[in-house]
């Protein structure tokens, strides 16, 4: 889980160019909204896509991903739960 | 110095516009939101309605834009496509969807929160169509694009800017993938649409009341539609479409540039375009 959460900062620092962000400054309850890394809409979609991609994971409904999409820790526990590869990109 | 009068000169002007822009604001609230709301009662909702009032209320605004020597579309080159697609472009000025908006019949577009909320536009982007953008705190961005998805589905050409917004200036900005994410939930063609805007109109760094001295030309190339990206696909479909597009504007992609991640995605102007 540790290993997934510091593989998924990675990713979403380079995925959305997070600029002045360090994957490692990241805390595990990083909201991906207000107060957290203030994502927009598009961003948090490029996120539904990354997801998808490198684990398989489908996020597509509004209920699910309202209850994934709150912060790193609770993303990476829904990954880990369902994810059906690790491509490791 | 000449130079610097016109371009004054010119903002007043845009000055003026802006305020026959809020003009028709209130014309679509206080009198036609009323009547359409009325035949959607009787006659059942369509959005199609209030679109086609915006479609000619917009037409003539930018009549008067162009008139007032500010920017002016020159040409149309193809045509959308029949029937529901995602249409995404390059956004190289303020007004481009204006644009889009009246030469593209039956289209739904995501419109910015932030412009429904300092313009009391909410009750007219509803009834055309148009799917506001989350606030995070009624609506989540699953729910927009639920809601997108819907408007897909019920047959309307759904327009993005997979930018998010403007171009940077005479450049291009990273492709987001979410674009596409749509197009393949929605299982529709990817139409692209390349805007070219010379001198740019506008674009995020220039200030409105500071417009271009020249008139700004506008063209408007809608690309053969594509087929919607396969799963997990997505991110590779945007960088392919956005190195067609830096190819077609004459950019060229950094040499440096990770192709996987994007990173280090500046761009250089070549010189042959």
């Amino acid at each position: 889980m540790k290993q997934l959460l510091k593989e998924l900062k990675k990713k979403i620092v380079e995925e959305l160019q997070l600029e002045d962000v360090e994957p490692d400054d990241l805390a595990d309850d990083t909201s991906f909204f207000d107060g957290g890394l203030g994502l927009v809409s598009v961003d948090l979609l490029a996120l539904v896509v990354l997801v998808d991609r490198d684990y398989g994971v489908e996020i597509f409904s509004r209920e699910l991903g309202e209850k994934v999409f709150i912060n790193l820790s609770t993303l990476a526990e829904y990954i880990e739960e369902n994810r059906k590869k690790d491509m490791n990109q | 110095m000449f130079e610097t009068i016109k371009r004054v000169l010119k903002g007043f002007f845009m000055g003026t516009l802006f305020g026959i822009f809020l003009l028709g604001i209130f014309f679509q609230l206080l009198i036609v939101l009323p009547v359409i709301l009325v035949l959607d009662r009787i006659i059942g909702p369509k959005p199609i309605r209030m679109q086609r009032v915006i479609r000619i209320l917009v037409s003539l605004w930018l009549s008067l834009l162009s008139g007032g020597g500010l920017l002016k579309a020159r040409a149309i080159k193809g045509k959308p496509m029949d029937g529901p697609c995602v249409i995404v472009s390059n956004h190289p000025g303020l007004f481009d969807v204006l644009f889009l908006i009246r030469d593209v019949p039956r289209m739904s577009v995501m419109v910015k929160r932030s412009l429904a909320a300092k313009l009391p536009l909410s009750p007219v982007f509803s009834s055309a169509g148009y799917v506001l953008s989350p606030d995070f705190e009624q609506r989540g961005p699953f729910q927009c694009l639920e809601e997108a998805k819907g408007k897909v589905l019920s047959g309307y050409r759904f327009m993005i800017f997979p930018e998010a917004t403007r171009s940077p200036k005479e450049g291009l900005g990273r492709f987001n993938p979410g674009a596409f994410l749509l197009a393949r939930l929605s299982n529709v063609p990817v139409q692209p649409l390349l805007i070219r805007n010379d001198p740019p109109f506008l674009p995020r760094e220039d200030k409105w009341y500071f417009p271009p001295s020249g008139i700004s030309n506008l063209t408007i190339e809608f690309w053969e539609p594509i087929a919607p990206p396969g799963p997990g696909k997505e991110r590779e479909f945007a960088g392919d479409l956005e190195a067609r597009y830096k190819k077609a504007l004459g950019l060229v992609p950094n040499k440096n540039t990770d192709p996987k991640t994007g990173k280090g995605n500046e761009i250089e102007r070549t010189s042959s375009i």
